[in-house]
């Protein structure tokens, strides 16, 4: 197997005596976006801070290209280019920023001039590049940060909140483009990113840190689909998540009692765990009358309590034995009057309940 | 008096007077070198006093800072022990030189630009470094980022350097000693030429070569000044 172009292991930072940061492994392979998800203070910064030899680890390695690099090393740290969360502009227009990582390097006007037009066109910010950078939105300076660092066409990139401040569709747009300029180029990037939604969208693998601790790693839908713990499941955006027993274990179909009620689950966990049941909101199917020829083994009569538009997708809040969340698109909330107070039968499959052991 | 004074400052520059302009001139000279010399030293120790951080920084900030307040004499009496021909620097035979004056005048206005300089660079966050090193700035290129994103400032360190020099009389009276060889003007600078005129009694002179001096000032600072805010500020 070959070497992946970034490598990170037993990672350590310590912030005023106490362990603030501990990664035991990750790593990036080439033309890989890994996604790093986590909640503000998570130390997701830290760590991408670390990764591009800004600052020095109490503890740990980082490996680049095969090669142990140090932020004394100008040599490994070109090697990596990365847009920081807070965006700073150098005094200038949009082309000196953008051809800022290039000056430094020594590359050629030439060259410079191709890379940098580039950079600007994959941004789009071809009509902006004479502007001086005072006069930028948050998103336009945002975008220029973003060129600036894909300008110098580096082994690894790194990247915190790039598109945080960018409008939609734009951000969709760009984020769209920017998979595929990393594909092309081979960048191994690390994607920092609060927002689950871009994390799956984006990730080939996700990260989930938390507490300076990376809880998980793997591809989106295992860790969205089957968390590791109750963390990552509210991280990602597991609603449900209920304590019970396990009952009863037949050849993989896991009987799980949550109060009164008996849930079924696609899982070995034997009968007598103590678990957290898991169920994703859009996993839920939902039904105003009670569905006759139906195959979900899970099904609940409840009544709804509130209801939230999300732009293209409700948020249906159920009161039921258990409360549940489910989220339906919203022309199905309007057509199926999803009021609160409205009786509905929410149904989900045994496959869609993930287990997780409580200890 | 200060009409009259007036109108023989006009007078001065208008007649063509060689005396007055080379005066003129080698206030110039003496203010310019000793600036250059003390912009070379003074610029880079505060720039690595502004973005380091290393042991017994603090110890350097006291002496810039307490440079700053070194007395011209001081300065002036320092230089002539060292220049004088049993002083360390004798063989070189400069004192009473304008070299000797410029030597004096440049640990007066050294540590004003080191300190301006560090004091506007250890303003620039660390966000906006942190972010030249992430797109693979060495530490003299980051340095390099620093001036430039604070060049308004470093101007305003020279305006400063600039003031302390041309001003300056204590130091370059003592290194200097106010000379006309041969009656042609050897070290004599405006601020000098001030001092001697106001001791003969010649205030019309005395006050004529104050305005020019502040002429002087006022248009040099005027350049500097346009230069600060229309090409560096933006």
């Amino acid at each position: 197997m070959s070497e992946p172009a970034l490598r990170a292991s037993g990672i350590r930072r310590i912030y005023r005596d106490t362990m603030s940061l501990e990664v035991d492994e990750l790593s990036i392979s080439a033309g890989e976006v890994l996604c790093l998800l986590g909640s503000s203070g998570a130390g997701k910064s830290t760590l991408l801070r670390i990764l591009g030899l800004l600052e020095r680890a109490d503890g740990g390695e980082v490996v680049i290209g095969g090669k142990r690099a140090d932020p004394t090393n100008l040599e490994a740290r070109r090697q990596v280019s990365a847009a920081m969360q807070n965006v700073v502009m150098f005094k200038g227009t949009v082309d000196d920023n953008v051809r800022y990582g290039l000056k430094v390097r020594g590359v050629p006007k030439r060259d410079a001039v191709h890379a940098v037009t580039q950079a600007l066109q994959l941004l789009e910010l071809e009509n902006l590049s004479e502007r001086r950078v005072g006069g930028l939105s948050g998103g336009e300076a945002q975008r220029v940060a973003l060129a600036r660092s894909i300008a110098v066409d580096t082994e690894v990139l790194l990247v915190d909140e790039p598109l945080a401040q960018v409008d939609e569709p734009l951000r969709e747009r760009l984020a769209s483009r920017l998979k595929q300029h990393i594909r092309d180029r081979m960048v191994a990037t690390l994607w920092v990113t609060h927002d689950r939604s871009e994390a799956l969208a984006l990730g080939d693998r996700i990260a989930v840190i938390e507490d300076g601790k990376l809880l998980q790693t793997g591809i989106p839908m295992n860790v969205f689909s089957r968390p590791a713990d109750e963390r990552v499941a509210r991280l990602v955006g597991t609603e449900n998540i209920q304590q019970g027993v396990v009952t009863a274990n037949e050849r993989g179909l896991a009987s799980v009692k949550v109060g009164d009620t008996v849930f079924e689950a696609s899982s070995n966990v034997s009968a007598g765990s103590d678990v957290l049941l898991l169920v994703r909101p859009e996993e839920i199917a939902m039904a105003t009358s009670e569905p006759q020829y139906s195959s979900p083994r899970n099904r609940l009569r409840g009544r709804v309590s509130d209801a939230v538009v999300q732009g293209a997708l409700t948020k249906i809040y159920v009161e039921a034995e258990i409360p549940l969340v489910a989220v339906v698109t919203s022309p199905t909330y309007r057509d199926m009057e999803l009021r609160p107070g409205t009786t509905v039968w929410a149904s989900f499959k045994a496959t869609s309940v993930h287990l997780i052991r409580r200890t | 008096m200060i009409p009259q004074s007036i109108t023989d400052a006009i007078e001065l520059l208008t007649s063509g007077d060689p005396y007055t302009y080379s005066v003129i001139w080698l206030s110039l000279k003496v203010a310019f070198f000793s600036l250059l010399i003390a912009t070379i030293i003074g610029l880079p120790i505060g720039v690595i006093l502004g973005m380091t951080r290393f042991a017994g920084r603090i110890g350097f900030l006291i002496i810039v800072n307490a440079a700053m307040g070194l007395p011209p004499v001081v300065a002036g009496l320092l230089v002539f022990m060292v220049l004088r021909n049993e002083g360390a620097l004798g063989p070189l035979d400069m004192l009473f030189t304008p070299g000797a004056m410029v030597i004096a005048q440049v640990p007066l206005a050294m540590p004003l630009i080191a300190g301006v300089t560090m004091a506007a660079i250890s303003t620039v966050g660390r966000p906006i470094r942190l972010q030249a090193r992430a797109l693979g700035a060495s530490r003299i290129q980051e340095a390099m980022m620093l001036m430039r994103e604070k060049r308004a400032s470093l101007v305003g360190a020279c305006i400063v350097g600039f003031g302390a020099t041309i001003s300056e009389v204590g130091a370059i009276l003592i290194t200097g000693g106010n000379l006309l060889v041969g009656g042609r003007n050897y070290t004599r600078t405006m601020t000098t030429a001030i001092v001697l005129e106001t001791r003969l009694g010649n205030f019309s002179r005395a006050l004529a070569f104050a305005l020019i001096l502040l002429l002087i000032i006022v248009f040099v600072n005027i350049f500097l000044t346009r230069a600060q805010i229309t090409r560096f500020e933006t």
